[in-house]
């Protein structure tokens, strides 16, 4: 029987609601219960946007509990200390090497983490932590704004989600454009390639 | 109609779709036939409302985005006394708009099914307060039901419409954030092709409620909701979910809070019997009577306040029951945020006396150590956003002296620094009515920011009572053409109607004008040299004052261009002129301007730049160019 939960995080804009429901059609596509949470509102804004996506067949919340999570997405560099809450030991972290300095900090007003004390912080939940630099793949994929698919498959390929190509792309055929998605494809296996190398 | 709302009028019952809570509360409405919808749009709300107005011409259905909740539950009302299926839908606080005709309804009854869904909001993710409107559904006496899922927002509001029909009431759907903003598979049901016909009846005994019809329909209402007890205690919306037999602890729960207790129960290990309920006004006695006496303790599981707590104990009491129930009262769960599956295993743990497997312990204290390193990150006005520049020119013109009064809308950002020009933002249209108050002792210049849909929702009155009581204030309508925080909806100053046709504009300074007021003007807050002057000589009149600030949401206008294939400038600086006054990146503030370190200059992110052009006019050392066509925004050739 299997329960899979992923969290998935970062700003508003970068593609999270995208990917979330990519990867929550990909799990119907494989046969799973799945639900799916997010919050709107303020996503357009620059605010966060906390998404979770759960596969099971005794899962009723819509939400992750907390310590509850097989995998972390988090599309931004800090951000990714949002997910600590619902993550363990077992936790899979993948993790944007991009940073997206929020205007506080452009202003003056607080201040913006280095990567070695973010990883450092996620380390001290949980030894499994891999950082991309998803830009850098998404421009080599052919197309910037593919970050997220990137991620998507690094996600998949750290965290061993149980969803296979054929679902995903079924999946990526509902949710894209038709003229995104073989660049979306593209990128997601870039993302997958870049995950099996590092591991 | 886009591909992704498909679903929502697929006609083959039995299929599957995948929909967010909101959108199964269409599918429902239009499964039942419903053929009149109007709202006003709110977070957690509003997609139901643009579900339904992408989809009206397929679904034979009237659509329309009302000036406010008020109007919107009327003109579905209204539907309904002719005989139509009727709708409306808004988040908690709307109800508080609409809560005048709300009490009327249930005494006048209704004809055609009439069906409010009220989306409620704990944890404040997007709201100025966390009430509990199931309250309302007790306080006016509408029959209400609480779905926990996709799947029941479809079930449960299709059955509200038959339920209003039959006993002619209006009948509340209640969700919160979770339920409307949750996705899941939904079994589509077949779709009702019938019509009622619209048919004007006179019936002055019911619909027009003077004193002496008042009195009679109460009592009517009062019996006819015994009836509706009576379905209470029979419906399938309301189950038993039997456990462990030999178990002295049941759980009471409904909505959102059933999914939580499911998840705790299986992390925990237990099977507690569960009475899930799915019609929460009016409650099931005789039901939940026999329920409780099969057990020692309860626990009540439900968001923020004890509503059912509270008339579960009531029962218990005239019962005569001997049963411990625990909750809110008992200090088990919060009444204040939302739950969570940890805080309703903690909850259970704690009365079973078992240690709950999910204490986070260690895991918790680094979890607090990593937030304390997260960088603050509140949402803030996109780049390009005419708001931004009106702040600025406010700012300039009043130095950061003045009182600013300000509303609800994407400018309530404009609390945050460095424009901190909000002082004080209450609920839709009270900057207007607050500053009435204020202006007659105040000794500063007092400025207040509205946007246009919310002057239209309810500024206006505000508005007239400031011209009769002699108020003396500046008014500012950031006009930015399109109701932008809740997914750019139109309204009466577009000129666009709720499904994309042309329609008449009602433009805010004539609206100004009329009302009486003698200083008007029209600014484009693109232009702040203009604006700041405007600003300026309206505080220096002294009179009542309103500058039409208008500009149309840059999201809309970026939006547009690039679906008709236009070019989008962007903007970048000439390092060589530039010398780093900060003026762009720490007073303006747009957030596609960010320092580079390496270079001690700014520099404009051009994925990010939407450009408006508004540093470029700014920058007292002319350094912010425009970029020539070459270098176009679209994504993938930067």
């Amino acid at each position: 029987m299997v329960q899979y939960d992923t969290v998935i995080v970062g700003i508003g804009g970068q593609g999270i609601l995208t990917i979330a429901q990519i990867l929550a059609r990909a799990g119907m596509f494989q046969g799973y219960n799945v639900l799916m949470s997010e919050i709107h509102g303020m996503a357009q804004r620059g605010g966060r946007v906390p998404c979770s996506v759960r596969f099971g067949d005794s899962i009723n919340s819509p939400t992750i509990p907390e310590g509850g999570a097989n995998l972390v997405i988090s599309l931004e560099n800090a951000e990714v200390l949002t997910s600590i809450p619902y993550a363990s030991r077992e936790t899979v972290f993948v993790l944007n090497k991009e940073m997206s300095l929020p205007p506080m900090i452009t202003i003056g007003l607080g201040r913006y983490p280095t990567t070695d004390e973010v990883i450092h912080s996620v380390e001290q939940i949980s030894g499994k932590i891999l950082v991309i630099d998803a830009l850098e793949i998404a421009r080599k994929a052919g197309l910037s704004i593919t970050v997220s698919s990137v991620m998507l498959g690094a996600g998949v390929a750290a965290g061993k989600v149980p969803v296979d190509d054929k679902s995903v792309k079924e999946a990526m055929k509902v949710v894209l454009p038709q003229r995104y998605l073989e660049v979306n494809m593209k990128a997601y296996k870039m993302g997958l390639d870049e995950a099996m190398e590092k591991k | 109609m886009s591909k992704s709302y498909a679903d929502i009028i697929e006609e083959s019952s039995g299929k599957k779709a995948f929909l967010l809570g909101n959108e199964a509360i269409a599918r429902g409405a239009i499964e039942a036939g419903v053929q009149v919808a109007a709202v006003y749009p709110g977070t957690p709300a509003s997609e139901i409302g643009d579900t339904l107005a992408s989809v009206s011409k397929e679904a034979d259905l009237y659509f329309e985005y009302s000036v406010n909740e008020k109007v919107a539950l009327e003109v579905a009302a209204g539907a309904s006394f002719i005989g139509l299926r009727a709708m409306t839908a808004m988040k908690h606080v709307g109800l508080n708009v609409a809560s005048d005709t709300f009490m009327a309804l249930a005494y006048s009854g209704v004809r055609g099914g009439l069906v409010l869904v009220s989306a409620g909001d704990p944890e404040c993710f997007s709201s100025q307060n966390e009430q509990d409107n199931r309250y309302y559904s007790l306080f006016g006496n509408w029959p209400a039901v609480e779905p926990s899922n996709p799947q029941e927002c479809k079930d449960f509001t299709k059955k509200a419409f038959n339920l209003s029909e039959r006993f002619e009431l209006p009948v509340m759907v209640h969700t919160v954030t979770r339920v409307s903003h949750s996705r899941g598979e939904v079994n589509l049901g077949p779709i009702n092709k019938r019509r009622n016909k619209a048919q004007y009846v006179k019936d002055t005994s019911r619909f027009a409620l003077l004193p002496a019809n008042a009195r009679k329909r109460h009592t009517w209402l009062l019996k006819r909701l015994e009836e509706v007890k009576r379905f209470s205690e029979e419906t399938e919306l309301t189950k038993i979910i039997h456990g462990d037999v030999k178990a002295d602890t049941g759980i009471i729960t409904s909505g959102i809070s059933y999914d939580y207790v499911m998840d705790a129960l299986n992390i925990l290990g237990s099977r507690l019997p569960i009475m899930k309920i799915g019609m929460i006004n009016p409650l099931p006695e005789k039901r939940l009577s026999s329920f409780l006496s099969e057990f020692s303790q309860i626990i009540v599981v439900e968001e923020l306040e004890p509503f059912l707590e509270t008339q579960i104990g009531a029962l218990t009491s005239y019962e005569k029951m001997n049963i411990e129930i625990l909750g809110k009262h008992s200090g088990h769960l919060p009444r204040e945020g939302e739950l969570s599956v940890s805080k309703v295993a903690s909850a259970i743990s704690k009365v079973l006396g078992k240690p709950s497997s999910i204490t986070l312990g260690e895991i918790g204290k680094k979890s607090m150590e990593a937030s304390k390193l997260l960088p603050p990150r509140p949402p803030v006005l996109c780049p390009g956003c005419p708001h931004r520049a009106s702040f600025y020119a406010i700012k300039m013109a009043t130095g950061g002296k003045a009182i600013y009064g300000s509303d609800i809308g994407c400018y309530s950002l404009g609390i945050l620094p460095p424009q901190e020009v909000v002082d004080y933002l209450t609920c839709m249209g009270s900057g207007i009515g607050l500053s009435n108050g204020i202006s007659h002792f105040a000794d500063k210049p007092l400025i207040v920011t509205i946007g246009d849909s919310t002057f239209f929702h309810a500024g206006m009155p505000a508005l007239v009572n400031a011209v009769y009581n002699r108020a003396k204030f500046v008014l500012i309508v950031l006009d930015n053409l399109v109701t932008a925080m809740t997914g750019h909806q139109p309204n009466p100053a577009v000129g666009i109607s709720a499904t994309g046709e042309e329609a008449p504009r009602v433009m805010i300074e004539d609206v100004a004008k009329a009302c009486g007021v003698e200083n008007v003007v029209v600014v484009d807050p693109f232009k702040v040299t203009e604006m700041r002057k405007a600003i300026r000589e309206s505080v220096d009149s002294g009179k009542l004052s309103v500058i039409v600030a208008r500009q149309v949401c840059t999201l809309q206008a970026v939006g547009g261009k690039r679906k008709r294939g236009e070019y989008v400038p962007t903007y970048y600086i000439n390092e060589e002129a530039c010398k780093d006054c900060k003026v762009c990146y720490k007073v303006f503030a747009c957030p596609a301007i960010s320092k580079n370190d390496q270079k001690q200059k700014p520099e404009i992110d051009t994925l990010q730049c939407l450009g408006c052009g508004v540093c470029a006019a700014l920058c007292p050392y002319k350094a912010i160019k425009k970029r020539e066509k070459e270098g176009s925004t679209k994504h993938g050739s930067v």
